[in-house]
């Protein structure tokens, strides 16, 4: 086991394009690190360097104490599980785990014992003389795995190694995964742009955005606490609901709404004219028969989705949709929606189940002043920091 | 190769919808059976003439029933052990073959490799350059060829056979390029991680999942090596002349001066027996081949 420090680690590659862009960033001995972020956002490429698959441009990498930023990836001590497995089409499982101690001149009865003792350990004694392509891909995902733990490196690089599975088996996986690493212990490295891989399986997450990291958290940190618009609307799902609000009159004014800003106490004195606001879809509140609360929002139902022990409603509010470059990031990594979207902002709220609403009515929900975060529409800083509560996340899991 | 990382296990037999018969469906299907059918004649009958003819009277020429009655199979036997000895220049034909084939082939594998995963400045440019080559006609090269293989003291020898063969082709360069460009760089990365350089990740991961282009390339340069003569009757003493020249120039009947055609027709019909039956054998690697390395749109 060891530490990974990155120095102030750059990555141009020959067409000018800066992947990763000054990233200082120290990992602790025996850390599940995750980095997550939107498509191109250059932590593939940072995992890579770790690697030793690409030169960094600039900057230096350590781990355990000693600098590899110049040695070959054979000579790094690390294992690395790939998106497709990478699996070698033309061997059985048994050669697939043997051929990286095989290079390496590991004695055979060594060989033996940790093909044993990973074959045990990810159940795979059965598929031991099949080759890759006679294995779903769960198994083959085992089987990779299994390849970096008879090597016991002293770092394990993962790059999406869950993003070929159906989203049942990712679940499981991911459970595998996390009880993998509390047995084994050794530092890991984890590349993602699924936010619910970073939230449950990172001890830290690394949301990054444009080769840079935005913020470096604790999971809870991170969704608590925002440091940013992007990372506000890249962490949670469904996303933070963020509107354009104007501070006028001691009043924060959006969409026909208007809520006295003495609900929000002396941080109310810091914001300054215009600032995004930001709900997430579960501190919103449905206030049903009781009277309203200064801050409180009513809109009609236009989508509802029953997730059974929740449901997410969905209603449009009169204001035009945030569309700061950090939230065009954000949606560049996402699916384009089927229906053209109306020039309207869409809201969502997680409510418990149980109530019946039905789309087209109205709904009456209130807000949380405290549970409500403020962004410079500029420079999407946030502007009020939050602490961070010790409560579950709720997460959707994306398909 | 194989799609093992990213192809399911067992896949359901897809289910075969059945098509509607139009008229105009019927009239493409017919029009491509027919060309199917006329290239099939145009390949097949000069092997059949050549059969049939080679069955004939040894001194009928091309002349004579187009099926021979009686069918003279002596004629085969005459064409292995009458004039010379068949088998010594069949082995002939062998060696130089395989020099040249074996080594083009692995030598195009190795090029094809670097061409298709090692990253250097220029690497298109002299690919480019490369594949260029193909263009040149042989005419131009020829005398020039022939002076530096004399210079070099290669005349007479077996030499520039095995030049050719390290030298590789730059047709199938451009085969194994176009195949391993579709091999997943994952494997690369894997292989790296797992303390392969370059040398080995070829021999150990990329040669052995390459059945099919290798297929073609034996099959391809072996046939064409297996039947060249113009080299062969430049360059080759006697004793170490292929069988494509011996059988070309053999059969004169000294006393008649004329052709043995039929004689000449079943030495070429052996001749033609091994190349033949190595398609056979490599057919459904070939047909693979064909498909995965990109010859094929």
């Amino acid at each position: 086991m060891a530490a990974i420090e990155l120095q102030t680690v750059v990555k141009t590659f020959p067409n000018g394009v800066r992947a990763v862009d000054g990233i200082d960033m120290t990992i602790a001995d025996g850390e599940f690190m995750v980095l997550v972020g939107p498509s191109g956002c250059g932590k593939t490429t940072l995992l890579r360097c770790i690697a030793g698959l690409e030169e960094v441009t600039d900057g230096a990498i350590l781990i355990g104490d000693r600098d590899v930023t110049d040695v070959a990836p054979k000579d790094r001590d690390i294992a690395m599980v790939f998106q497709n497995y990478a699996l070698y089409p033309h061997m059985t499982v048994r050669r697939n785990i043997a051929f990286g101690l095989k290079v390496r001149g590991t004695p055979r009865a060594e060989i033996a014992a940790r093909i044993a003792e990973a074959a045990r350990l990810l159940g795979l004694e059965e598929l031991m003389d099949r080759r890759p392509l006679a294995l779903s891909g769960g198994q083959r995902q085992r089987v990779a795995m299994g390849r970096a733990i008879a090597r016991r490196p002293r770092v394990y690089l993962m790059d999406e190694p869950l993003s070929n599975l159906d989203a049942k088996l990712r679940v499981r996986v991911r459970a595998d995964l996390a009880q993998l690493h509390a047995q084994l212990g050794v530092t890991t490295v984890y590349v993602t742009h699924d936010q619910v891989e970073a939230m449950t399986l990172g001890q830290r997450a690394a949301v990054m955005n444009a080769g840079k990291i935005q913020q470096l958290d604790t999971p809870q940190g991170l969704y608590w606490s925002p440091v940013n618009l992007f990372v506000a609307a890249f962490i949670g799902s469904p996303s933070m609901n963020l509107v354009e609000a104007e501070i006028d009159d001691g009043s924060l004014r959006f969409a026909g709404f208007s809520f006295p800003l003495a609900e929000l106490g002396p941080d109310a004195a810091r914001l300054p004219r215009r600032v995004i606001l930001g709900v997430r879809p579960e501190h919103l509140v449905e206030l049903g028969e009781s009277p309203s609360p200064p801050w409180s929002i009513e809109a009609e139902v236009t989508v509802e989705e029953n997730l059974g022990a929740e449901v997410l409603v969905f209603f449009p509010i009169d204001a035009a949709p945030v569309e700061t470059d950090d939230i065009i990031s954000v949606r560049e990594g996402e699916e384009q929606a089927l229906l053209a979207q109306d020039a309207r902002t869409l809201f969502s709220a997680r409510l418990p189940s149980g109530r019946r609403q039905h789309i087209g009515e109205r709904i009456r929900l209130g807000l949380d002043p405290e549970r409500c975060y403020f962004f410079d529409p500029v420079t999407g800083d946030s502007l009020l920091e939050r602490d961070v509560v010790d409560e579950p996340i709720p997460v959707t899991a994306q398909a | 190769m194989n799609r093992g990382a990213d192809t399911a296990v067992a896949l359901p037999a897809r289910r075969r919808r059945r098509k509607r018969w139009t008229l105009a469906r019927l009239a493409t299907d017919l029009f491509l059976y027919a060309l199917v059918l006329v290239l099939a004649v145009m390949f097949v009958a000069p092997i059949v003439w050549g059969f049939l003819g080679s069955l004939r009277e040894a001194h009928s020429g091309v002349s004579g029933d187009v099926i021979p009655n009686p069918a003279h199979w002596d004629n085969y036997r005459f064409a292995w052990s009458g004039l010379f000895p068949f088998s010594h220049y069949l082995w002939n034909t062998v060696v130089l073959t395989v020099i040249v084939t074996v080594p083009a082939v692995i030598t195009s594998a190795l090029a094809g490799y670097a061409f298709a995963r090692i990253r250097a400045r220029g690497r298109n440019t002299f690919f480019i350059f490369m594949l260029g080559t193909t263009f040149i006609p042989f005419a131009i090269i020829f005398i020039p060829f022939f002076w530096v293989v004399v210079k070099l003291g290669m005349y007479s020898t077996r030499w520039p056979w095995l030049i050719w063969g390290i030298s590789g082709s730059a047709f199938l360069i451009f085969l194994f390029r176009q195949f391993y460009s579709s091999f997943p760089t994952e494997l690369d990365d894997a292989a790296a991680i797992d303390g392969c350089g370059h040398l080995r990740t070829f021999v150990q991961i990329y040669l052995p999942n390459s059945a099919a282009p290798l297929a073609v390339g034996l099959i391809w340069l072996g046939t064409n090596w297996w039947g060249e003569y113009i080299y062969a009757s430049l360059l080759l003493p006697d004793r170490l002349a292929p069988l494509g020249v011996k059988v070309a120039n053999a059969y004169n009947d000294p006393g008649q001066q004329i052709t043995l055609v039929p004689i000449t027709l079943a030495a070429a019909m052996l001749f033609t027996l091994p190349p033949l039956l190595a398609f056979f054998l490599l057919q459904k690697k070939l047909t693979r081949g064909i498909l995965t390395t990109g010859l094929k749109g």
